[in-house]
């Protein structure tokens, strides 16, 4: 056959899983691994996750796979749907800046799911989380963006892809049944970008995975797909125009899981920058109340994508760059805590929010921006921001990395557990199993 | 142009003689059918989902009209009057969606199928006003399955997954899970993004 992607597809993948990972693969997939945990964690107490779990128990759905940041283990399609929504839920999770893919979030909950029964090495789940991730990313790239434009949220369809390849690797498929497994999760793809806004934008993902999951045993029990999922006659040209090279494209290079990028604030990325020179800026101000007028030059999308000014709760805060800039400004930093419903209408924030003028400039590149803070009685502070930090510029260092993912987990798991989750996670490669994350992502027993 | 709230009005709408005596017939005949064994891989047969799944199996060997649907209300111990106005649900999303949907490649037995499915457990369930519509989106979302392997063993997984989303979706909706407002005619919904013409 001259032309089949999903042969040529497969078998990178194999040739890749049997390579050992290259260092800055390896790297790249620990702070994603890292990262999402903390994402899944962070979100393990929220409504959504209660509505999940209670679903899951309703079914009987209880079992071996744990839950990061929950006591309850569940089923292996029931974990997998609980971590991957859990791990989206505040759009905190890695970002693949050039197809918005957020790519842990599905492998993260499919290799989860798949290890109680698999027992892979520490290595193995390493090599499962990343190929997973760069299955889904590479099939990504080859339909954005025109994918993404018309409406489909790229986490969910191309997760289903992800997540089976990750569990196909785990369960040992070789590369012709790892098609199999490709076209099986490609009549189980999923997620329209209405759903933004809503519980179920998150459930893409965790959906992704136990799709992927299923498709993957179904495959290794001998189920078969017709010939070339991923090829014309497939699923890709019903959602694009897909561009086939890019599944062909060897795995020696540069993996695109490489650029995957971590959000150090939870809102919309293009606020980043404003974020950046507020919290910046935020030293030099003193007191707040001495504050008259702030001008905030800033890319166009800014007000376009975030231009709400006084948000009423935690969920439209999120959609405001002056809200965003106002608690840079008033706490020093920008976490979940800042756009809780609380911290949204009080009194302080609200206050700055409307001397917040957004300037927006078409010379302003998406990853800049400049703050000036005028002051009664002082000199205005003025701060620039050239390239906002998580930017492909600017990627977060590992010490903010793990800034972000303390605050993730330190009200779920108590002080401490971010040291003890970044410890076993950075010790994979080396280690028997999955045992130190698993019972550094846990609650302790009660006492 | 058939909204999204002409679905929800169908959940717990009266349905005829006539649906209910077709529904009647495809309840005994998936009754009657075994899933293939290699279908029930990593399935819990003791579930609501898990049993609408292997109802699903069952129910695409055989010859019955939205088969996701029957298979949906199986799981969940209920009648033909659900079967009925779930299929009902599923007509009009299959005819909002219209030629360039299948055309595209999509299999209308479940992408409509999912959403008919949702509807039908929502009805059995008794879910009033936003849980019905969170349940319609939940399943929306989910629509999936491709033409190309209708009646495979593949087509016959496709349709298994569909009726148990369509129940997992009802069941999350009574558990306040959210969803779209607007899931089959909002601007980047089902419809939209599964029937326009490219």
């Amino acid at each position: 056959m001259p032309f089949a992607p999903t042969q040529v597809f497969c078998t990178n993948v194999r040739k890749a899983a049997d390579a050992p990972l290259p260092d800055a693969v390896s790297r790249a997939a620990r702070r994603s691994l890292f990262n999402v945990l903390g994402t899944a964690i962070g979100a393990a107490r929220t409504e959504a996750v209660a509505a999940l779990i209670a679903t899951a128990e309703e079914l009987g759905a209880t079992g071996a796979v744990p839950v990061p940041g929950r006591r309850e283990s569940l089923d292996p399609e029931w974990a997998a749907i609980v971590t991957g929504t859990a791990a989206h839920l505040d759009d905190f999770d890695d970002t693949h800046l050039a197809t918005v893919i957020h790519p842990g979030a599905a492998v993260l909950a499919a290799v989860l799911a798949l290890a109680p029964e698999t027992r892979p090495d520490g290595s193995a789940v390493l090599t499962a989380f990343a190929l997973g991730c760069e299955a889904q990313l590479r099939i990504g790239v080859a339909i954005s963006p025109s994918h993404y434009d018309r409406g489909w949220h790229i986490t969910g369809t191309c997760g289903v892809f992800g997540a089976a390849v990750a569990a196909g690797y785990l369960l040992g498929l070789d590369a012709e049944r790892l098609g199999h497994a490709l076209g099986i999760a490609s009549t189980g793809t999923l997620g329209h970008r209405e759903a933004f806004g809503s519980m179920t934008k998150p459930l893409h993902p965790g959906k992704a995975a136990a799709v992927g999951v299923s498709a993957a045993r179904l495959a290794a029990a001998g189920l078969t797909a017709p010939e070339d999922p991923l090829g014309p006659g497939g699923v890709l040209p019903v959602f694009s125009e897909p561009v086939y090279d890019e599944l062909q494209r060897g795995w020696d290079a540069t993996w695109e899981l490489e650029y995957n990028a971590f959000k150090p604030y939870p809102c919309g990325i293009v606020a980043h920058p404003a974020i950046d020179a507020a919290v910046g800026a935020s030293p030099a101000v003193g007191d707040p109340g001495a504050i008259t007028a702030v001008e905030l030059t800033c890319h166009p999308l800014v007000p376009e994508l975030m231009g709400r000014l006084q948000p009423a709760d935690g969920l439209q805060a999120r959609f405001s760059a002056r809200h965003a800039a106002a608690v840079g400004l008033l706490d020093g930093e920008v976490g979940l805590r800042q756009f809780s419903d609380e911290r949204a209408v009080e009194a302080d924030v609200t206050r700055l929010r409307a001397l917040i003028q957004l300037v927006p400039s078409p010379d302003c590149p998406r990853d800049s921006a400049t703050i000036r803070v005028a002051r009664a009685g002082a000199e205005p502070v003025v701060v620039h921001v050239e390239h906002a930090r998580g930017s492909a510029d600017r990627p977060l260092t590992d010490d903010e990395l793990f800034t972000k993912v303390d605050r993730l987990v330190e009200p779920v798991l108590g002080a401490g557990a971010a040291r003890k989750i970044l410890a076993a996670v950075d010790g994979l490669a080396g280690a028997p199993g999955l045992d130190a994350v698993i019972e550094a992502v846990r609650p302790e027993v009660a006492k | 142009m058939i909204g999204t709230d002409a679905v929800l009005e169908l959940v717990h709408a009266p349905v005829g003689e006539q649906a209910v005596r077709t529904a009647d017939g495809a309840l005994a005949k998936v009754r009657a059918a075994e899933p293939e064994p290699l279908l029930r891989v990593g399935v819990s047969a003791s579930s609501t989902t898990g049993r609408a799944w292997l109802f699903g199996a069952a129910a695409s060997r055989t010859s019955v009209e939205w088969a996701a649907v029957v298979a949906a209300v199986l799981a969940l111990d209920a009648g033909a009057e659900a079967v009925a106005a779930g299929s009902a649900a599923a007509r009009t999303v299959a005819e909002a969606l219209g030629p360039p949907h299948v055309a595209a490649g999509w299999c209308l037995e479940t992408t409509a199928g999912v959403v008919g499915a949702a509807a039908a457990a929502a009805r059995v369930l008794g879910l009033r006003d936003k849980a019905v519509r969170y349940a319609i989106g939940i399943a929306a979302t989910q629509a999936s399955g491709l033409e190309a392997v209708r009646g495979t063993q593949l087509g016959a997984v496709q349709v298994a997954r569909a009726a148990a989303a369509g129940v997992e979706a009802a069941l999350l909706a009574r558990n306040g899970f959210t969803a779209a407002e607007d899931p089959l005619a909002g601007r980047r919904g089902m419809y939209a993004l599964m029937s326009a013409p490219r």
